[in-house]
């Protein structure tokens, strides 16, 4: 598990890399799952995936239009 | 015939800075604005090194009380909502560039130009050019206005008329359209445009495509300016009119509509067709070109308006430097004005090239934390044109990283894919 203060976490954290927080592949996988299970929207494609989960904030951007798009 | 100092062909951002400036320094100005203001017109986005000149034709806080958006950075996105890059000019510049303004032009340009009136210039509206001539020591203009021939000379003329660029054709000036596509912009203005919270709600946003990109400026607190570009080839192959290219692109584009899914369009389509070019030459012994009539770029960068505010005080110290010692411009002088204007078009045509090389626009997509980079390129899409060496160093390794992202992966790569909710196309 990784150990980091929440609040250090800012909309524009990288999660990976190391000036981020260096997150791995296993964590990737399973902030997919996380993501399709707490919103009901699934990523597909491994390469849209690095491309999402880049930082928070690029997760919520997405995440938001999906829902918005779904209604 | 009446007498001026300074005759300055058009009324928009770099005539009213011209005249403003030279107004302001004593001369007696002519400004010959062929329309009647306030009237429409693209370019809705200025960037924060245009502020200075801005102060100094003290319309700054006049700007702040017309009730302006402010404008704290700039944002760049996909159509497919995946990936984000977000640029807050306070976070990396000097005060006096952490904020400028979105200026619906109508309000914007007539403001700047009722300003340069107040200096002392007269300001005629209606006024068409008809006829120049320029000599070795002064400048005749002929133009219409209410049906009547009127001429007028002077010792000087700035030709702020646009891409028409009135002075640049009649002295047969060579241009280059500098390798650049040529492209379509079809736009319009809405309500109820999805908007960012906070303070990040005045920031312009663009929205890359793979075939394109749209802008999203927001004007006041209803009505957002939105548009498409996409390069002429492209829009023909299409098939379709200008708006339903547009409204086709909203359709295909999750982060498109999810902005635009309540929007009211308020007002007509435009469509204009932007022809980058650059003329070879900006000035002669006594005539200057300024603005978009020196050279017109591709509006991605938002730097029309600050060209035309940053090269119009130019044009205007030139004069007054020569005007001072009761001489034309030298060649010298001639050259150095154009060497700083085609700079000022430089920075921003590697910006623009940047911007539609796909893997050069992952590097600038992508976190690079490294050597303080994010900085510099703040800088560059701030506007900032004239770089200090610690600056101009790091542009050079963004662009090597830009080039070497071509053939070895150092920024994620960027997909524009998954992008529709469409079903699947049922082929029979």
């Amino acid at each position: 598990m990784l150990k980091v203060d929440p609040e250090s976490i800012q909309e524009d954290t990288p999660l990976f890399g190391p000036s981020g927080l260096g997150l791995d592949s296993l964590d990737t996988l399973q902030l997919v799952v996380a993501i399709e299970a707490a919103f009901g929207t699934p990523i597909k494609d491994p390469e849209m995936a690095k491309q999402i989960l880049r930082t928070p904030g690029t997760i919520r951007q997405w995440v938001e239009r999906q829902q918005e798009m779904e209604e | 015939m009446e007498t001026f100092d300074t005759i300055v062909i058009g009324g928009g951002p770099s005539g009213s800075t011209a005249a403003g400036l030279l107004a302001q320094a004593g001369q007696k100005v002519l400004v010959l604005e062929k329309e009647n203001f306030p009237r429409f017109h693209i370019g809705e986005s200025l960037i924060p090194f245009g502020n200075d000149v801005l102060r100094e034709l003290d319309v700054w806080n006049k700007l702040e009380r017309a009730g302006f958006m402010p404008k704290p950075g700039a944002e760049f996105t996909l159509g497919n909502a995946a990936g984000f890059q977000h640029f807050a000019f306070g976070s990396s510049l000097d005060s006096r560039y952490a904020q400028t303004f979105q200026v619906e032009r109508a309000k914007f340009d007539e403001l700047l130009l009722k300003n340069a009136a107040e200096k002392g210039a007269t300001v005629l509206h209606a006024a068409k050019v008809s006829a120049i001539r320029i000599g070795v020591h002064d400048v005749a203009v002929t133009y219409l206005l209410a049906g009547a021939t009127h001429e007028a000379s002077a010792r000087w003329i700035v030709d702020a008329s646009g891409r028409n660029s009135v002075v640049g054709n009649a002295m047969k000036v060579p241009k280059s359209d500098l390798g650049m596509p040529k492209r379509i912009a079809v736009f319009a203005h809405f309500k109820n445009v999805h908007r960012n919270e906070g303070v990040t709600a005045g920031n312009i946003t663009i929205v890359r495509l793979e075939n394109g990109w749209c802008w999203f400026i927001p004007l006041d607190d209803e009505k957002t300016s939105v548009g498409l570009v996409q390069t002429l080839g492209s829009f023909k192959q299409q098939g379709v009119t200008p708006q339903e290219s547009f409204e086709n692109t909203i359709q295909n584009n999750v982060e498109l509509k999810f902005r635009l899914k309540r929007a009211e369009r308020v007002g007509e389509y435009h469509t204009e067709s932007d022809y980058t070019f650059r003329h070879h030459y900006a000035a002669g012994p006594r005539w200057l070109l300024v603005g978009d009539s020196a050279g017109f770029i591709d509006p991605i960068f938002s730097s029309g308006v600050m060209v035309a505010l940053r090269s119009s005080r130019a044009a205007a110290m030139a004069i007054l430097r020569a005007e001072a010692q009761n001489r034309p411009l030298s060649g010298g002088e001639q050259r150095a004005y154009t060497r700083d204007v085609k700079k000022m078009t430089g920075v921003f045509l590697d910006m623009i090239r940047m911007f539609y090389d796909r893997h050069a626009f992952e590097v600038f997509m992508g976190p690079s934390p490294m050597l303080d980079l994010p900085r510099a390129v703040m800088n560059l899409v701030a506007g900032n044109t004239h770089l200090s060496w610690s600056l101009q160093w790091r542009v050079w390794v963004f662009y090597t990283l830009c080039w070497v992202q071509r053939y070895v992966q150092i920024a994620p790569r960027l997909s524009f894919e998954g992008n529709t909710h469409r079903e699947p196309e049922i082929h029979p």
